[in-house]
């Protein structure tokens, strides 16, 4: 039996149709599932980016603890501060003597912490642990409550704030955005 | 009358069914799509700053380790006394270190891997070497997760001190 034409009745056979509605199947429902588990993607040796630790996340400042003056980086002020282990007017006077020290004129720090992303401009008691602080004709300016949301929101609209974050003791993520420079006009 | 076999056709309509099926999953698919190519892009480059400034953090922490360490140990020099000061073993600052290392841990997730070589002392050295200290810390893993992403990222480091315990540079390897 000369069995050439009937490649197309093959394909279109019914089995082979089955197993092809399987195979597209089996597709569909691993695209799907893919979102649920995570893939770590490969270790990446990083020797491309240089070291920046000029950072004012990394800069030492003192607070007094417990009666004891104590010398951390901003960083690890910062988990404390979430921890509880410090007051926020402490870590707020010293993030305010840093840049008075440093008498770099119109120069502004701000510092925005939160539990969601880019929480810098949000209000009320979103705005309880942000600071804004500015150095200009010699003296620092400290934001209040009521004008710092609004300050940082504008620094945040320019792209000038960078976010790190971190998880505390009880798992939660913590993000917090950062700026320290030339004040925004 | 011969009645026609249409045996032969239900491939063929299936064809025509699995294709209306398809059609309708691929419309379904794009009209339940929310767009949020932003969204997710941010969480990526959030994790990525993460993990670019644990890098730095861990590096600061080193240098601050480090100083503290040699201060500490810096040996007491009497009155009068005429002689080298002898450089610091390697036992003693990898005591010193790791006490400091231990005091200075505060848990965070991403970075535990540091503490943990600290405290094994694997694939980290501290010793006196041409006139200085130098710290070297091999195949650190850093990592930050954020819902659905994660980013790891393996790196070596050195950081070079003075005889004093001032730092003189820092860099990766």
């Amino acid at each position: 039996m000369n069995k050439r034409g009937q490649l197309g009745k093959i394909i279109t056979s019914l089995p082979v149709l089955l197993l092809i509605i399987l195979v597209i199947a089996i597709y569909l429902i691993s695209v799907g599932l893919i979102g649920f588990f995570r893939m770590d993607g490969p270790d990446i040796p990083s020797v491309v980016e240089g070291i920046e630790l000029d950072n004012v996340l990394l800069r030492d400042i003192n607070i007094e603890v417990d009666g004891v003056d104590k010398s951390k980086i901003v960083f690890d002020w910062i988990v404390d501060l979430e921890g509880g282990g410090i007051d926020r007017y402490d870590f707020g006077r010293a993030l305010k003597e840093m840049v008075v020290s440093e008498k770099i004129e119109n120069n502004c720090l701000v510092i925005a912490k939160g539990e969601s992303r880019n929480s810098a401009g949000l209000t009320g008691a979103e705005a309880s642990d942000d600071y804004f602080i500015k150095f200009v004709d010699g003296e620092a300016f400290v934001g209040s409550l009521g004008n710092t949301p609004l300050i940082l929101g504008g620094y945040e609209s320019e792209g000038l704030l960078r976010q790190v974050s971190f998880n505390d003791d009880s798992g939660k993520r913590i993000y917090f955005q950062y700026y320290y420079g030339g004040c925004l006009e | 009358m011969r009645v026609l076999n249409r045996k032969g056709d239900t491939p063929t309509i299936l064809l025509f069914v699995v294709t209306i099926v398809l059609v309708l999953a691929a419309l379904f698919y794009f009209a339940t799509f929310k767009g949020g190519f932003a969204e997710a892009s941010e969480s990526v480059s959030g994790v990525l700053n993460d993990v670019a400034f644990y890098q730095n953090y861990l590096i600061k922490q080193s240098e601050i380790m480090g100083k503290q360490s040699l201060e500490g140990l810096r040996t007491i020099v009497e009155d009068g006394f005429v002689g080298p000061v002898l450089p610091l073993s390697e036992e003693e600052l990898r005591k010193k270190f790791k006490e400091i290392a231990e005091r200075k841990n505060l848990n965070i997730m991403g970075v535990e891997n540091f503490y943990v070589k600290v405290r094994d002392w694997n694939g980290v050295s501290f010793k006196f070497e041409d006139g200085g200290y130098v710290f070297e810390m091999k195949n650190l893993l850093i990592y930050s997760i954020d819902g659905g992403n994660k980013i790891r990222r393996t790196f070596s480091f050195i950081v070079e001190f003075d005889d004093v315990g001032k730092v003189v540079k820092s860099y990766k390897i």
